[in-house]
């Protein structure tokens, strides 16, 4: 009896074993790497032919098959080519996003973990609870693409314009739709709301899809979509887009006027940069910047990711880096006005 | 529907890199989806990367491969071992291990191999005729009858806690209190989470699914080893006979068409279906109390109904670009990585692919049977192994699963915690099930629940009937809630009025 014990024991000591080296074994890795790190800064001619010498990880916060997953798989996947390592993309959900994001901003800053940055990573310090990790916690090395929002609504809801809806909701109770919230949906439809003076009932709804599915069958007046989830819808002429949330009208939705045209200044795109954890090394950032603006010049990279439904915008280190400061300054203006904060009925 | 395109899918079907992909994909998603811990979900989210290297047929065949071999390989471990392979399988417990405990280990797994592969296919032929149609059924689904039909789902709770009403009840209770724990849907502000923001997003499921069925049966082999010295014989028995199969064919049938409507709806997966499933066969039978008791219409009712949702959850996924389950989120990734992007269009711009998704779909079905007959007449020695050292390697698995599912060793600590939580309790006569399928719905049912009261457009009982009478759906579902709810309760009532 005894002797089964002990090798039960051994068996699930074992496993705890295997678990743990799973979860660990790459911050070993990393952290003789960061002693090298320092080695290297000294001597780091060395380090432009060396790194990256092992596969990358690209962390992706949300489940596999979503947008943001998407994305990324396919940008590892050219990126692979001229970076000659793999890419591995590892799905860690949970928390709203936190989880991945934290373990990304965790991570030892040697350039071979590496994250998916959108705007909720900026905006997570102000409206998640105990999150560690800031805007400052990461350099954005490049920006795959930026989406905007549209506010989109059935062909036969009788609201005609932006103006229409204003008009409406001064008036009647108007529902909106969001596919989560917190997102930039969310936060265009906050801005709307500020900058008219109305209010209107957010219905948020779990992803994007069904919020299409309910403005098809009248269940909402109108929502905040992103283009791939309307795009369909708008050819067959089913729903319309109101106002959409880019500075200057888009080819796809050319009849869409943006918010700035009617008077509202509002522009809130969903923006998603790869990024690696604050103090990577220069050198390493050049390397990897380098690397992803080959990919996304790339035609195969562009056709793919056109036929995906998925349009780039290339940003390279400098312009993302800007970029995250004034949206950060944006973000941060309206949640101050608004007072927001975690669990805030907005 | 085109017959030169589906002729034209046969063909390609039998292509001999697609016929080796889809056995393939088929052998491998039966042994994750067989792993306790890893879900079909895993098992596709594993097959992504290598699907963008094929071409757009190879892709789909390997991604629908590794889906049905993975619902279906999910239930061989809870005939075996009494531990759901997924949560898809988890009514298949009911009947599928009383079965085997009485030596019919191999008929109960044979009827597993059968009713999948029938459900599946009657879900494919549906998916086939009438998924524009349905596409339509499906919008018309919207927050109050997802929230009645989630409710309908939860009322079975009252059948599964038969015979011991108060303490089903009280876990369903428990479940649905777990359920809240996490950031609240609509304003996103912490409950109960202490902090921890690896709960932000709810307790996660599949490690306390793994750990409330694992770690009891785990530790009971591995206490009673010295006890049950022998070891159980097995029938060699390759197929089942026809009289066999004829016997349970119209549960088969009847379970496979409720699989496949509720399916349609976005966001009902296999997980709630089992459980529909088997109650409705439960309720119409003649011989309710042998439910239970490891009868061949418990197995197949659950079987055939969560292998029927794997086809017609593809129907909104693909005609609408709504996934209706978490396994079908993924496809639908893969499918967008491959150029193809589900919704409307899909049917008018490329006929050919979605009739090749079909077929393949229908001829996978086929495929499974013959895979499932291999691999179950293999596996069956299984329970051959001393049950000690079957306890040890279990809790190895569940450990492994639930840190994989998402790559956090938080999972494992939930697993262990709510797998001893679950023994104790076991012991003072507490199943677990109800708590599980009250933890599934729970985030489901507050959602549309919030969601129904904001479209109502206005605050108010009066206000919400008024609303409900515009929808017939909703109303149907909510009294079919009701019976369900009740009559179990009422029954058990007389019962012990009677006795008395």
């Amino acid at each position: 009896m005894i002797k089964k014990l002990l090798i039960a024991i051994s068996f699930i000591l074992v496993t705890g074993i295997f678990v743990a080296c799973s979860s660990t074994s790459s911050n070993n890795q990393e952290s003789e790497n960061e002693s090298n790190n320092n080695n290297q800064s000294e001597n780091s001619s060395e380090t432009a032919g060396e790194f990256p010498s092992k596969p990358l990880r690209l962390v992706v916060q949300y489940p596999a098959g979503g947008g943001v997953d998407v994305t990324a798989r396919l940008f590892a996947k050219h990126a692979e080519k001229y970076l000659g390592q793999k890419i591995i993309v590892e799905n860690i959900e949970g928390g709203s996003g936190a989880v991945g994001v934290t373990e990304v901003a965790q991570a030892n800053a040697d350039g071979y973990t590496m994250g998916v940055m959108i705007p909720n990573t900026i905006t997570d310090e102000f409206l998640l609870p105990n999150v560690s990790y800031n805007a400052e916690s990461f350099t954005p090395i490049v920006q795959i693409n930026s989406d905007p929002s549209i506010i989109a609504t059935h062909n036969d809801s009788g609201i005609e314009s932006l103006e229409d809806l204003v008009n409406k909701s001064k008036n009647e109770d108007v529902s909106i739709g969001i596919g989560a919230v917190w997102t930039t949906n969310d936060f265009v439809k906050l801005a709307l709301e500020e900058e008219a003076g109305i209010e209107m009932t957010r219905v948020p709804y779990q992803g994007g899809a069904p919020v299409t599915q309910a403005l098809l069958a009248g269940d909402l007046n109108v929502g905040t979509q992103y283009p791939a989830e309307i795009k369909d819808y708008y050819d067959s002429g089913e729903l319309k887009g109101l106002a959409i949330s880019t500075s200057k009208r888009t080819d796809t939705f050319s009849d869409i006027p943006t918010f700035k045209e009617q008077g509202y200044d509002i522009e809130f795109n969903i923006w998603r940069m790869i990024s690696v954890p604050a103090g990577t090394p220069e050198d390493r950032i050049k390397i990897l910047e380098e690397a992803f603006m080959k990919t996304l010049q790339d035609q195969a990279t562009i056709d793919d990711f056109e036929s995906s439904g998925l349009a780039l915008s290339p940003l390279n280190t400098e312009e993302s880096k800007t970029k995250v400061q004034e949206e950060y300054e944006k973000y941060k203006e309206l949640i101050d006005t608004l007072g927001l904060e975690p669990g805030a009925t907005p | 529907m085109d017959i030169n395109f589906i002729l034209d899918g046969i063909t390609q079907f039998f292509h001999p890199v697609i016929l080796i992909t889809a056995f393939l994909g088929t052998t491998l998603g039966i042994i994750i989806g067989a792993l306790p811990g890893a879900t079909a979900t895993m098992a596709l989210t594993l097959m992504l990367p290598i699907s963008f290297n094929l071409d757009t047929y190879t892709a789909i065949t390997l991604l629908l491969a590794v889906y049905c071999g993975g619902i279906f390989g999910g239930s061989i471990p809870a005939i075996l071992l009494k531990i759901p392979g997924t949560p898809a399988s988890a009514a298949t417990i009911f009947d599928g291990y009383p079965m085997a405990k009485k030596g019919k280990v191999s008929e109960a797994l044979l009827f597993i191999v059968y009713s999948s592969s029938i459900g599946g296919f009657i879900s494919g032929v549906i998916l086939m005729i009438a998924a524009p149609l349905l596409a339509l059924l499906a919008l018309n689904f919207g927050p109050p009858e997802m929230l009645a039909l989630s409710l309908f789902g939860l009322s079975i709770v009252a059948s599964l806690a038969a015979g011991n009403m108060l303490k089903g009840l009280l876990m369903g209770t428990l479940g649905l209190f777990v359920a809240t724990i996490g950031l609240d849907p609509q304003f996103g502000a912490p409950r109960f989470t202490f902090g921890n923001m690896n709960v932000y997003q709810g307790i996660p499921l599949i490690p306390v699914l793994i750990g409330v069925f694992s770690i009891p049966e785990a530790i009971t082999l591995m206490l009673n080893s010295h006890v049950s010295k022998k070891v159980q014989t097995i029938k060699k028995r390759f197929l089942l006979k026809w009289i066999e199969i004829s016997n349970v064919l119209p549960t088969i049938f009847k379970s496979g068409m409720i699989g496949s409507i509720l399916g349609i709806t976005p966001a009902v997966g296999p997980e709630v279906a089992t459980f529909i499933g088997y109650n409705e066969a439960k309720r119409v039978s003649k011989h309710k109390e042998k439910f239970g008791t490891g009868i061949p219409e418990g197995i197949v009712a659950s079987e055939s109904a969560n292998n029927a949702v794997t086809g017609s959850s593809l129907v909104p996924t693909l005609t609408l670009g709504i996934p209706g389950s978490a396994a079908a989120a993924v496809i639908m990734g893969g499918l967008i990585i491959q150029g193809v992007r589900p919704g409307p269009s899909l049917f008018n711009n490329d006929p050919k692919l979605i009739s090749f998704i079909f077929v393949v779909f229908l001829l996978l079905q086929i495929v499974m049977f013959i895979v499932g007959i291999i691999v179950v007449n293999v596996s069956k020695y299984v329970i051959k192994v001393p049950s000690f050292y079957l306890g040890a390697s279990i809790i190895v698995l569940s450990t492994v699963g639930s840190f994989a599912i998402n790559n956090n060793l938080f999972g494992v600590f939930v697993m262990f915690f709510s797998g001893l939580i679950a023994y104790i309790l076991g012991k003072f006569g507490f199943s677990p099930v109800p708590f599980i399928l009250a933890l599934i719905l729970g985030p489901q049912i507050e959602g549309e629940m919030n969601r129904t009261l904001l479209i109502t457009g206005g605050e108010g009982f009066l206000n919400f009937f008024s609303f409900l009478f515009t929808r017939p759906i909703a109303i149907l579902f909510f009294i079919l809630a009701v019976l369900t709810f009740f009559i179990p309760i009422i029954r058990e009532r007389r019962k012990q009025k009677n006795q008395l």
